[in-house]
């Protein structure tokens, strides 16, 4: 397997990279680093949390994602920005696409939030570090815009 | 302080005195049980960090494992769940739910699908970010740098999009 980024002993660090997008200073996106995924296929964008948990689906997905949801690991609640969510753990095969390399796939720890009464969902799709980019190696280009990314072992 | 299940469970095995009074053991083992549920219910985490490193777990069953790591990401300690998932499946390999937590929460590295480039990615990326403030809070499917859609709810989009599943779907929330 090729690598796009190497260690120095030739060995592949990252197979593939992606462009991804954030905002201007001001705007909503300001600071978000915004990629593009699959989550069982389905094509979404998600913003990277370094400093989050799973595979954060915006509720509303649960429509698009329901045939996949078969399998549910356990209710729980997660805060997310300040707030409590109820919703559900799974696991789910999360790709990364490559527009330069090759595709990654990440089996991955996805909560899906199920909205209370009245509770409202004002945020992205989140991809954070433990039960997602915990399982890869990444690494990111502000310079192009890229996210690299690589299996954890060949 | 609120008694654990894990507690009725060393009492059937009778760990009381005819009196009613805790040996000294089970008093023990019971409280650091319980301070893992009372830090689960208080949303602790420091606490059932602290609870967790009190506890001999080489001899805890499987039933208890299992619900400390309901406990762990009740608390909000999501690393000590997985950690917990993982030592407890590796010392119960045999005990279904230890083994699902630890799937879900340990699931495998990543690996290489061995597909090409996708070009359409970097026309839906650019897309995305040059039109998120026009559509900010609309559900959009997006295909090859195009709209396909735009509407207030996910289920709309998919009945103005039939073929939102080729498309990148998302609310634009950022």
């Amino acid at each position: 397997m090729d690598g796009l980024l190497n260690f120095a002993d030739g060995q592949p660090f990252a197979i593939g990279s992606v462009s991804y997008f954030m905002g201007e200073p001001g705007e909503q996106a300001a600071g978000r680093l915004l990629l593009r995924i699959a989550v069982e296929g389905q094509w979404l964008i998600a913003a990277v949390d370094t400093g989050g948990h799973y595979l954060v689906c915006q509720p509303g997905l649960a429509d698009a994602l329901d045939p996949h949801l078969t399998d549910p690991l356990e209710e729980i609640t997660l805060e997310i920005r300040g707030l409590k969510y109820r919703g559900t753990l799974y696991l789910l095969s999360v790709e990364i696409p490559a527009s330069q390399g090759e595709n990654l796939v990440v089996p991955a720890t996805v909560f899906i939030p199920k909205l209370a009464h009245g509770q409202v969902w004002l945020l992205p799709s989140f991809v954070g570090f433990a039960g997602v980019l915990d399982r890869l190696r990444f690494a990111v280009d502000p310079a192009a815009d890229t996210f690299y990314f690589g299996p954890l072992e060949e | 302080m609120s008694v654990s299940v894990l507690t009725k469970t060393k009492t059937k095995r009778g760990t009381r005195t005819r009196t009613g009074k805790k040996t000294a053991r089970a008093s023990k083992s019971a409280d650091g049980l319980a301070g893992l549920k009372a830090a689960a219910h208080a949303g602790n985490e420091l606490a059932f960090l602290d609870a967790r490193r009190a506890i001999d777990w080489s001899k805890r069953s499987a039933k208890e494992y299992s619900q400390a790591v309901r406990w762990a990401i009740e608390a909000g300690a999501h690393e000590a769940a997985r950690q917990l998932a993982v030592q407890g499946a590796e010392r119960y390999p045999d005990h279904a739910e230890l083994v699902k937590f630890a799937r879900v929460l340990n699931p495998p590295k990543a690996f290489s699908s061995h597909l090409p480039p996708d070009p359409s990615v970097k026309a839906d990326i650019d897309w995305f970010a040059k039109h998120s403030l026009e559509y900010h809070g609309q559900w959009v499917a997006v295909k090859n740098g195009h709209l396909l859609g735009a509407a207030p709810t996910i289920q709309a989009l998919m009945e103005m999009v039939p073929s939102w599943r080729e498309t990148t779907i998302t609310q634009i929330m950022w």
